[in-house]
């Protein structure tokens, strides 16, 4: 039977503009099942909805108007098979439903719990975040309780740190408050999810956290937040249970009734009946919770390098249209502790190839950098700015270089990276300091690595720090001026450096993730006909366009640097 | 009160509403029928219009479905009152400012031509709908401190003050103050066209007008977003007990105006009578007993259709276990992976992400 323009209202918001209800003998009996389809059907899968059904978060994969969860979002549909598509979601569908039957697929609840406790929300419910390790055992934690958000951790100091680089350094205006992490030994089912305070307290009891309950009971707070843990096959889950205290009862006369306290002096309430009181005769309200420990945010990214990343301090010299994007790049990698030396500020012509825009017009570009770092990656560790040369915090701050696990310089300045280089030089060259930069219009890309054996960076460059490798030549001058003294600059736009910016980025990683002592170069060469257009061609350098070329930075006999 | 919310809903739906061909189709005519007018206007020299504005049901969206789409559209067009100047400098009768509209309608190609009429111009097509033209002037005119002010004024049997708009308006404005809902033309509107398609419902009734009909509703509206078939027995129900206390209509807009005829209008009598007898056709949906198919019949009843009962079949036939229809979900499941079927969905993707 095809469905009516009634039948597809139960689907509000599904987007459905047609279907068809057919009725299918399941081993316990029929039940009438609709296909369904979009207006973008044969490009969209077609979907199922049961509508003999039991009550909603009985049977896993079955969503609130009895649309079936088949296909992973992912999924993608032949158009030119309709019919096929058609029988692959109802096939599915029956097969889904003969597994409910069976209850051979009850676990899904468990493996994929997120999704079944967020359908069981109510439509308005607090939002919280998780700093959490997602681990046992059941603990004492910490519970920030902000607008719009509230935070869990397992330390004051988590708290104001990921809240100090998410805010800025606003006050924080709530202190934080004890709660409580429960790990449990499995995810929870539907009908385990605790409905009333009676079956939380049972909850908190098989999970070992009734003494923890007990301390945070005799506070007396309004509220205590419970977060519920537990291990799936699709990695660990949390979700959170606030338990609110019963409200006092006002009755006229003046009357008052108090459900917590009544009948005992404070402080003279059985730490038992105290508990009950609160917990077993209050309400509770159930939230999701969104992770956002270092170990979600990154370890989506399945790195394997991760805890060599988080452990080091980058250093970055430069924080211009390559030094910043860079930086970027390896905060979004795992790097979490790095300290950002730029003297500039940036300005309205920058916006164009720097991952900072107008918001940060006339600030200084490590300061402004910092702050979009700290806000947008709160997960971050120490991330700090120092407004000057590299030279000046020498002097004044000379740790911040020897305590470094790897140095960017992406100044392109050879009187500041000459200068460097000879530190480096002095120093041992105890860790690698990669450089990179750009050649003109970003026709080609440079990230040179020096460590301790190998050249040194002056090796590879001319007395005026033309590098050897350079690999476009031009006849006519490059570098544009501003209608101001001395205020040059090299044309190129953000979309051509992104290769640039990309190969530096994957040579600093190799160089922070892997044992390397070599000195070596990686050298972008860029689209010929690009290069043509701006007026250059490629020098004798070997190399060819549109590849990336890794050669050793040798040393020369005749450095004046390091031989 | 036994449940039909669903099987009203469809009924609105899939008989009463206009389909959106059908209001695309109108649009289109309505705009043919503009643009001969205009021409017809401008080949004759005569003056301009300043514009047009649909008005009435088609304006308001309460038209309902028609066998023989015996459809009337209401088009006014609207002229400056200094352009409208007769052949000796005086202003243009309203008789006159008919007769020319009419004229720029005719272009010849009716069978019936153009007709001039008491408060319009009607254009007759053979489909079977009409559109019809009200003729405005726009009157512009100044108090004793120099203040100007517009009003509208209509080409009846003499110039009236009257502005149809203000109509629309206003019923615009009911419906959204007075539905709980905001879809599918909110529940007021709802309302209207089904006690609009019941008055219509045999061609024997003679019932006050579609125009009395839906001032009655915004009157006695009893709305009840959960249950469209509760809303429009309640408000059938307050309309009739209305009609008990008074049988006069006022014109919504038009002050001292009324749309009934007189105290006693037949019509309004007729409609109150027959709203009577609808309301005692759906009691046994009062009873405690009453059943699916019992409530359907007397729905059948009220709309004089057998769309409720045939519904009411089709989804017993669909819910009979054991009968020719049922599938076997074994087979399906094995459909589903046979060649042919399983090629057709991809479920892990085309191994492309961005």
């Amino acid at each position: 039977m095809q469905l009516g323009s009634t039948e597809l209202r139960v689907y509000e918001g599904r987007g459905f503009v047609a279907g068809w209800r057919f009725t299918i003998q399941f081993s316990d009996g029929t039940r009438r099942l609709d296909l369904l389809v979009d207006e973008w059907f044969p490009r969209s899968a077609p979907r199922a909805a049961l509508i003999d059904r039991p009550d909603f978060l009985t049977w896993p994969h079955v969503e609130r108007d009895g649309v079936l969860c088949l296909l992973p979002g992912t999924a993608a549909v032949d158009p030119t098979n309709p019919a096929g598509a058609a029988r692959v979601t109802i096939g599915s569908a029956c097969e889904l439903i003969e597994e409910c039957v069976a209850g051979s697929n009850t676990d899904d609840f468990r493996q994929e719990f997120l999704s079944y406790w967020n359908w069981a929300l109510p439509e308005k419910h607090e939002a919280f975040y998780s700093l959490l390790a997602p681990a046992q055992p059941t603990r004492a934690i910490r519970v920030w309780n902000g607008k719009p958000f509230a935070l869990l951790a397992d330390s004051d100091q988590d708290i104001s740190r990921w809240l100090t680089n998410r805010r800025g350094e606003k006050d924080v205006d709530d202190l934080p408050s004890g709660g409580l992490f429960l790990w449990l030994d499995a995810a929870l089912t539907p009908a385990e999810y605790p409905a009333s305070g009676g079956a939380l307290l049972e909850l908190v009891r098989s999970a070992g956290g009734i003494e923890i309950l007990e301390r945070l009971v005799k506070a007396n707070p309004n509220r205590i937040v419970i977060a519920l843990g537990a291990p799936t096959s699709n990695g660990p889950c949390v979700a959170v249970v606030s338990a609110w205290r019963p409200l006092a009862k006002t009755y006229p006369k003046g009357r008052s009734r108090n459900p917590v306290q009544d009948g005992f002096r404070p402080g003279k309430m059985p730490a038992r009946m105290l508990i009950q009181r609160y917990v077993a005769g209050g309400q509770v309200v159930w939230s999701p919770v969104e992770r956002v420990d270092t170990d979600w945010i990154l370890g989506r990214n399945k790195s394997a390098h991760i805890e060599r990343l988080l452990a080091a301090r980058v250093v970055v010299l430069g924080c211009g249209s390559v030094g910043a994007p860079v930086a970027l790049a390896l905060i979004q990698a795992g790097v979490s502790n790095m300290t950002l030396i730029d003297p500039d500020s940036l300005k309205w012509a920058n916006t164009t190839r720097h991952p900072l825009g107008a918001s940060s017009v006339g600030r200084n570009k490590a300061e402004a950098l910092t702050e979009h770092i700290r806000r947008d990656h709160p997960h971050v560790g120490d991330i700090s700015a120092h407004p000057r040369r590299w030279q000046d915090v020498m002097r004044t701050s000379p740790d911040v270089y020897s305590t470094a696990t790897l140095i960017f310089s992406a100044m392109g300045d050879w009187e500041a990276e000459g200068g460097l280089n000879e530190w480096h030089v002095a120093s041992g060259r105890r860790f690698p300091i990669v450089y990179g930069w750009t050649e003109p219009f970003a026709c080609a890309g440079h990230a040179v690595a020096i460590c301790g054996e190998g050249g040194c960076f002056n090796c590879g460059m001319s007395n005026v720090g033309v590098a050897v490798s350079t690999r476009t030549s031009w006849n006519a001058a490059t570098v544009r001026q501003e209608p101001a003294c001395g205020a040059n600059y090299q044309p190129y736009g953000a979309v051509a450096l992104g290769h640039v910016v990309s190969a530096i980025a994957g040579v600093t990683l190799t160089y922070l993730t892997q044992d390397v002592s070599q000195s070596s170069e990686v050298v972008w060469s860029g689209e010929e006909e690009f290069l043509k257009a701006c007026g250059g061609s490629w020098t004798a350098t070997p190399g060819t366009a549109n590849s990336l070329v890794k050669r050793p930075w040798e040393r020369r006999p005749d450095c004046p640097t390091c031989a | 009160m036994f449940d039909c919310e669903d099987d009203i809903l469809a009924y609105h739906d899939d008989e009463i509403t206009l389909p959106q061909p059908e209001r695309t189709a109108m649009r289109d005519r309505r705009n043919a029928n503009r643009d001969r007018v205009k021409e017809g206007l401008k080949n004759a020299s005569n003056p301009r219009p300043i514009e047009f504005k649909g008005q009435g049901s088609y304006a308001m969206r309460t038209m309902t479905q028609h066998p023989e789409n015996n459809y009337d559209i209401d088009d006014g067009v609207y002229f400056e009152m200094t352009d409208l100047v007769g052949p000796k400098g005086g202003d243009l009768s309203p008789l006159d400012a008919r007769q020319m509209v009419r004229d720029a309608a005719d272009d010849g190609c009716f069978k019936t031509r153009p007709e001039v009429r008491k408060n319009c111009v009607r254009v007759v097509y053979d489909a079977g709908y009409h559109i019809d033209i009200p003729v405005y002037r726009r009157v512009v005119t100044r108090d004793a401190f120099g203040q100007e002010s517009v009003h509208y004024e209509l080409a009846s049997s003499e110039w009236k003050r009257s502005d149809a708009r203000d109509v629309t308006k206003w019923f615009d404005t009911e419906n959204n103050r007075q539905s709980g809902d905001t879809s599918n033309g909110r529940q007021l509107r709802r309302i209207t066209r089904e006690i609009k398609k019941f008055a219509k419902s045999r061609n024997s009734w003679r019932l006050l007008s579609g125009f009395g009909i839906t001032k009655l509703v915004a009157e006695c509206f009893r709305g009840n977003v959960n249950r469209e078939d509760a809303a429009l027995y309640d408000t059938m129900k307050a309309i009739r007990d209305r009609l008990n206390l008074d049988l006069v209509v006022k014109h919504p807009v038009t002050l001292n105006e009324t749309i009934t005829n007189g105290e006693k209008d037949p019509k309004a009598v007729n409609l109150k009578d027959r709203l009577s007898d609808a309301i005692n056709w759906l009691a046994p949906l009062i009873e405690a007993n009453c059943t699916r198919e019992k409530a359907v019949k007397c729905w059948d009843n009220v709309f004089n259709t057998d769309f409720f009962s045939n519904r009411f079949e089709e989804s017993t036939q669909a819910a009979t276990a054991g009968s020719a229809s049922v599938l076997s979900a074994g087979l399906l499941i094995e459909s589903g992976q046979s060649e042919g079927a399983r090629d057709a969905v991809q479920k892990q993707g085309g191994g492309r992400y961005a």
